[in-house]
């Protein structure tokens, strides 16, 4: 009976290393642009340590023994990812209606999302806390809240 | 003559302001996206209709209790208020998930007192003569002591130093977007028009520490924050004894942190670390560090709020600001036709002394904040996740937002979140990264500047006391990790050749 080969884990370390290169490596190009030499020094300067140190990690990964292998916990990445994408949709519908319009929305959504059933508490969590910004931050600090595009061509 | 001034500070009508401004800071302080540069920049206008004394010690109690507030959300939720209590979550965070976060926000309490009253007496007494040696920091002096910041962090990461390094490079490459300090010209803004400034500090911060600390909320599926039924245990009012043990970390962290906020640019964020870095290596049980140590978590708090005195000291006595709050206070000043500097103290004397102890009286506030507000701030370790995530990632949207009054700030402080994310997943630490951000245009500015001095006269620029001493300690803290693996490895050679 033929035993199947144990399935080998993925060191994200790889991972940084692309990422690095691309994060250093953009600056580096948008360095070159620079005109002034003096100005051109300090991000050219951290681009390229950035990449060497970046390469320092690929080589001590590469070599790096069975046992002495780093820890990384990835788990529950995928509901993390979801919610950035919330996030993200929430920022695009406050930018369009506003944030009062669409923080009860994202509220009771993530909510729901999360696991909360207690539709009566997620109710009063997604109005009180827009009228607690309006009353607090807007009409007592004056502070300004987004409106959104709507609001704006009304 | 004090004693007048005193009973002009302490009117009604300015008790009565002092009261607003420390709750009103202690509030905006803990709330993930606002700080004291937010709450001191929204109560600006709304000083211009009161009398200078009473508009100064408002900004001035916001000052000392947004910079307190921010401590309890980076203790019980790990989730830094503004970014000078990133250094609170190390120690504070993990002795709330033990169930200790109502001692830790006692213990954060009474050395942010300790610490705001020190910085508050130095003010008082000791503002002219300290601020003389300040004025004799030049470019290589300030270059120096912003690195410090920096190779402090970077040191504290042994285990991990070439992430930390790495971490480090990335924060400045960011903190290089935008207006170029010396020549005023745009770079590396990649074409963004809303990054033409620069890359805006809080949603940045707020990204990396609170956006990304929801995100591992959500990927953990807790129900609630801390481990375990019974989350908060014992009381925020810590026994008389333990606060004598750890009354000799208070001061000497308050003098550091009362020292550091006197040198222009230093800030926070260096005074934590110094004192951090001081109280592992003198402590018993250095390991312990990092995994809920008492010490860690009050050197830390007495340092943070040690910088709110010493920052004004220059800006009262020479007109320059110790950092970017005291900054917003220069605009405080001028707006009520106050000009800082010596004059201050001759011509409106009862002002400038009655700001001061205005910033004195608005401690004690930090006492009754955290006494009697701790179990309340403890309870939000009791709420359910399914409830905080979404409201904190509200509150962080809103935070970067106002900021700028841009929605394209919404946009970075997500990006920056993600980042977070995958950073503490990748074993990255995000301390090198926001501090080399947050200290990354100014190390620049003093680099070149040192640069043009080098080139001009090598030997007389470098070669001068208070910089070899500046670089002598930049070094001592890069290399000092490697102390024990040095030592270690002259035993084994002194061994190997006695055998």
């Amino acid at each position: 009976m033929t035993t199947k080969p144990e399935k080998k884990e993925f060191n994200y370390n790889y991972l940084s290393v692309i990422f690095l290169y691309i994060w250093a490596g953009a600056f580096l190009f948008s360095a070159t642009s620079i005109k002034d030499d003096a100005s051109r020094m300090f991000p050219t300067f951290i681009s390229i340590a950035a990449m060497v140190l970046a390469t320092v990690l690929l080589i001590k990964t590469y070599r790096s023994k069975a046992g002495n292998k780093e820890t990384m916990d990835f788990s529950g990445s995928r509901e993390a990812v979801i919610f950035a994408l919330i996030l993200l949709l929430y920022i695009g519908l406050a930018a369009l209606v506003g944030f009062y319009f669409s923080t009860p929305v994202y509220l009771y959504v993530t909510m729901y999302l999360l696991g909360q059933r207690n539709h009566k508490l997620m109710a009063i969590v997604a109005v009180s806390m827009p009228l607690i910004i309006f009353l607090f931050f807007d009409l007592l600090l004056g502070m300004q809240i987004p409106m959104g595009m709507l609001a704006e061509w009304i | 003559m004090f004693l007048e001034y005193v009973a002009q500070a302490l009117s009604f009508t300015n008790v009565l302001w002092l009261t607003i401004g420390s709750v009103v800071g202690a509030i905006l302080g803990a709330l993930p996206g606002m700080s004291a540069d937010t709450g001191i920049a929204i109560f600006l206008p709304l000083t211009f209709n009161l009398e200078p004394m009473t508009g100064l010690i408002t900004l001035g109690a916001i000052y000392v209790t947004a910079s307190y507030g921010g401590n309890i959300t980076a203790v019980l939720i790990n989730t830094p208020g503004t970014s000078d209590s990133l250094f609170m979550t190390l120690d504070g965070y993990p002795m709330t998930v033990r169930g200790q976060g109502l001692q830790a926000v006692g213990i954060t309490t009474v050395s942010a007192f300790i610490g705001g009253i020190i910085g508050s007496v130095v003010l008082l007494f000791i503002a002219p003569p300290l601020a003389q040696i300040a004025v004799r920091f030049g470019p290589l002096e300030l270059f120096l002591t912003t690195m410090m910041g920096i190779v402090i962090i970077v040191g504290l990461s042994k285990d991990g130093m070439l992430k930390g390094l790495i971490s480090a490079m990335l924060g400045f490459l960011c903190a290089e977007i935008g207006l170029d300090g010396i020549t005023g010209m745009t770079r590396l803004n990649f074409g963004i028009n809303q990054l033409y400034d620069e890359l805006p500090l809080l949603p940045v911060v707020l990204g990396m520490f609170a956006v990304s600390q929801v995100m591992i909320l959500v990927a953990e599926k807790r129900k609630t924050i801390a481990i375990g039924e019974e989350a908060i245990k014992g009381s925020a009012i810590i026994p008389f004894k333990e606060q004598m043990k750890m009354l000799t970390t208070n001061v000497w962290s308050s003098i550091i942190g009362t020292v550091v906020g006197i040198i222009p640019g230093a800030g926070t964020t260096v005074a934590a670390g110094i004192s951090y870095n001081i109280a592992k290596k003198t402590d018993p049980n250095p390991d312990t560090f990092g995994k809920g140590n008492k010490r860690g978590l009050a050197c830390v708090s007495a340092a943070n709020n040690g910088v709110v005195g010493g920052s004004l000291v220059p800006l009262l006595t020479l007109g320059i600001p110790g950092n970017g709050t005291s900054a917003l206070f220069l605009g405080g000043l001028l707006i009520h036709g106050l000009a800082p500097g010596p004059k201050l103290f001759s011509q409106h004397a009862s002002i400038a002394y009655g700001l001061i102890f205005g910033i004195l009286a608005a401690n004690f506030f930090i006492l009754l904040i955290g006494m009697f507000g701790a179990p309340i701030y403890a309870k939000i370790t009791k709420v359910p996740n399914s409830i905080l995530i979404p409201v904190v990632g509200a509150f962080c949207i809103l935070g970067a937002y106002t900021f700028r009054n841009m929605a394209f700030d919404m946009l970075v402080i997500l990006v920056f979140g993600i980042i977070g994310y995958y950073m503490t997943r990748a074993n990255f630490s995000m301390a090198p990264f926001v501090l080399a951000f947050v200290l990354g245009k100014n190390v620049e500015i003093q680099f070149r500047r040192t640069m043009q001095l080098l080139g001009g006269n090598f030997a007389e620029t470098l070669f001068r006391p208070l910089p070899m001493a500046l670089l002598a300690i930049d070094l001592i803290f890069l290399l000092s990790p490697f102390w024990p693996d040095f030592k270690r490895w002259l035993d084994r050679k002194k061994n190997a050749q006695a055998a």
